[in-house]
């Protein structure tokens, strides 16, 4: 999503340098710039344009995979509208993104905070920590799903050794457990991205400020709440904004996991517009809920480049 | 250099890879035909092959390329090949999703080319679940399907429970009854350690379906030309009864809410229930290769409701109507289908073979592994009303499963789970029947 916004306005840049002088015939120079960006326009235009384009006009069509196409206007997001699986995706999809981020970037600041003080080895600490988010969505999820194996887990073989549960519980598949279980497996390979991502901020607030704070008497706490929170509240609503973008659009890992099961109590957005377009061949449909998702993340991105740019401007 | 090089070599580098990846593709499509099978148990991959390699030996010029496939895929595998052209000339699968296909226009109508040989000698009910009423053929059917209920032969005699027999089978008040007196606290601690039955109800709406017919129930009801889904008494009945055996008789075990039934024969193995109920006939095999060495178990006829009439199921092979090669496909078919060549497929994978000639030979008539109830089955096979029906496939995956889901974890009544399943249906088949999709 994000690299194809970036593609986007490397486009739009590109499209500016073209059309600058549009009223007369264009320079040497310009002429010489659009031949070097000849090769990148192909490439975007063919690999990320067109399928985009592609994707947002199926979104008001009514195909289904075997059948011609045929343009049915907003029939999609009316029923779309009155779709009670989908609403029901959503509101899982919300509960799922604010909690996952919440936690993610909280707990990623703890370890950010943790790295940034004097320990040994941290770089050790560092790239052990990154482990997990280089790690793929899937394989995490792989992971994971053998950790919760009812007979043959991790997870059980420790709670019962540790005397916490007397009968093996199915973590993926128990109403009552599943929603805890992939928030967290969900939240364990991005808390790395969070804690980096914050480190770097942290690693940019001059000493002086704790010293002079120190002076003035401020605590541990004191310190924390006013001058390592204000200053590292760009850093903050950025990786916020990122994460929450992120965990909104998540699909593999609770595709591995649990395929949206059990009575459809994990289904994610994603994941209902998966089986849409491919379980039962709805294509048309499933751009629709692509169509409405860009729109929800776009708004996201609109407030996100509002507050840096608020941030930026105050500084 | 020039812009018109520049233009020139991109274009020309386009060109090329376009080109280059055509060609691949049709490089490929002449060296011979492929073939996507599903089988996944060890014996049954094996046997899959050598029948290829005995194809290949015989036809050098018709080599045919074994490609394996998984059933987790299979679909998301199958509909990108008929999107983009790219298909396989023979794939397998089972007989509801290719009646799907088959409706959706991807695949090739055999009926012009299956013999008279085997037209004949495959069971009609078999034919019935692949044939749509026009009379297209969508694949052959060669394995069946079906549900048995293996019980631990120690277990039971310790108890002192005869187990039934073909002639005198069980009713489903039988093994309530036999599953309450299995399920025990064997160690004194106060806590139940062995259950009477064990059911993998993960997905449970094909045991459900196929076994309701016994109830004397459908689900699907004839509504003009379309379908309605109707939960009444009959349907009820048999939620019902696994309802109560869950949480009122607490026989079944617990663990069986959330497993498949791949994945409650372990527990099987290891006692923590005496019988494993509503499981596919090839979970014999597991048995046969992975049992504890002591381990003693038996198959139970189909258990009786009104009637044991449980709806068939069957694996098939079909050929994709963008293969280009359809005639020598089905030339292999013929081979791999062969009445030979089935058994020897049926054998491995421990299912039921599909054509009469099989049925007859000895090997499936034998007591040992249970072959002989098995295969018994196939006298009251009949088939769903659902079989074809435009939506059942997302019907099942959407309504279906998920509400039993909630149903077999407590969480509803069956007086909601019937409700549910009947409104959302609704939502389900209007789709289809906007698209003027009939049976």
């Amino acid at each position: 999503m994000l690299r194809t916004i970036k593609r986007l306005i490397t486009i739009d840049q590109a499209m500016k340098i073209i059309n600058k002088k549009n009223h007369t015939l264009y320079s040497k120079k310009e002429l010489g710039q659009i031949q070097l960006l000849l090769p990148v326009i192909l490439l975007v235009t063919v690999f990320s344009l067109a399928p985009l384009l592609r994707g947002i006009y199926l979104g008001f069509t009514d195909y289904r995979l075997g059948d011609p196409i045929s343009f049915n206007g907003i029939e999609n997001y009316i029923q779309l509208f009155n779709d009670e699986y989908f609403w029901k995706s959503f509101k899982i999809g919300m509960v799922w993104t604010f909690i996952v981020t919440a936690l993610q970037v909280s707990l990623g600041l703890g370890l950010a905070l943790l790295l940034n003080t004097k320990i040994r080895f941290v770089s050790f600490y560092t790239i052990l920590i990154l482990i997990p988010w280089a790690t793929p969505p899937i394989i995490r999820g792989i992971l994971w799903r053998q950790m919760y194996e009812p007979n043959t887990g991790a997870v059980n073989i420790l709670l019962s050794d540790a005397g916490l549960i007397s009968a093996p519980i199915n973590w993926l598949t128990s109403f009552e457990y599943v929603i805890p279980a992939v928030i967290v497996a969900g939240i364990w390979g991005e808390i790395s991205k969070a804690a980096i991502f914050l480190l770097a901020g942290l690693q940019t607030i001059p000493n002086d400020l704790y010293e002079a704070g120190k002076i003035d008497g401020a605590g541990i706490w004191d310190q924390f709440w006013r001058i390592t929170l204000p200053v590292l509240k760009p850093v903050l609503a950025a990786i916020v904004s990122l994460t929450f973008m992120w965990n909104f659009n998540t699909f593999g890992i609770i595709w591995v996991l649990t395929q949206g099961g059990p009575g459809g109590l994990t289904r994610l957005p994603m994941l209902a517009a998966y089986e849409e377009g491919f379980r039962y061949g709805y294509i048309g449909y499933a751009a629709a809920i692509g169509n409405v998702m860009v729109i929800i993340l776009s708004v996201m991105l609109f407030m996100y480049i509002r507050v840096q740019l608020r941030e930026r401007n105050e500084s | 250099m020039k812009r018109s090089t520049v233009i020139f070599l991109s274009l020309f580098i386009a060109g090329a890879l376009v080109f280059w990846a055509v060609r691949k593709n049709d490089v490929q499509q002449k060296s011979g035909l492929r073939f996507v099978s599903l089988a996944w148990q060890e014996r049954a991959i094996a046997t899959n092959k050598s029948i290829v390699n005995e194809w290949n030996a015989a036809h050098p010029d018709m080599q045919v390329e074994y490609i394996q496939g998984t059933w987790d895929s299979a679909h998301d595998y199958l509909v990108t090949a008929f999107e983009t052209g790219d298909v396989p000339d023979i794939f397998h699968y089972e007989s509801s999703i290719i009646i799907d296909y088959a409706m959706r226009g991807y695949l090739t109508d055999l009926s012009p080319y299956i013999s008279v040989e085997m037209k004949k000698d495959i069971l009609d009910v078999a034919w019935a679940t692949v044939t749509r009423p026009n009379g297209e053929v969508g694949g052959v059917p060669f394995l069946i399907e079906s549900l048995v209920v293996l019980y631990n032969k120690s277990l039971l005699e310790k108890e002192g429970i005869v187990p039934p027999t073909r002639q005198h089978p069980w009713t489903w008040d039988d093994l309530r009854t036999a599953a309450q007196t299995l399920t025990k606290d064997t160690n004194g601690d106060g806590v139940i350690d062995q259950y009477g039955a064990g059911i993998g109800l993960r997905n449970s709406a094909n045991i459900i379906m196929n076994t309701s017919i016994s109830f004397g129930g459908s689900f699907f009801k004839k509504d003009g030309d379309h379908f309605v889904v109707k939960v009444n008494d009959e349907e009820k009945k048999l939620l019902q009864t696994i309802v109560d055996m869950l949480y009122k008789d607490k026989s079944v075990a617990p663990a069986s809410i959330g497993e498949t039934g791949a994945g409650m024969i372990p527990g099987f193995f290891s006692g923590r229930y005496a019988m494993l109920v509503g499981i596919g006939s090839w979970g014999r095999q597991q048995l046969v290769e992975n049992a504890p060495k002591d381990f003693r178990w038996g198959v139970m006829p189909l258990l009786k409701a009104q009637t044991q009439t449980y709806g068939a199921s069957t694996q098939t092979l079909s050929v994709p109507k963008k293969s280009k090669r359809a005639k020598e496909a089905m030339m292999f078919i013929d081979f791999i289908l062969s009445s030979k060549n089935t058994a020897r497929l049926a054998l491995n994978d421990w299912m039921i073979p599909a054509r009469k000639s099989c049925l007859s030979m000895p090997e499936f008539n034998d007591t040992l592994g249970g072959w002989d109830i098995t295969c018994s089955s196939v006298a009251t096979l009949g088939v769903g009303s659902w079989v074809g029906a435009p939506g059942y496939v997302e019907w099942k995956s959407r309504v279906a499963n998920p509400v039993l889901q909630e149903l077999f974890a407590g969480r509803i009544s069956v007086e909601d789970a019937a409700n549910r399943i009947e409104h959302e249906s609704n939502n389900v088949l209007s789709r289809y029947k906007k698209r003027g999709e009939v049976w």
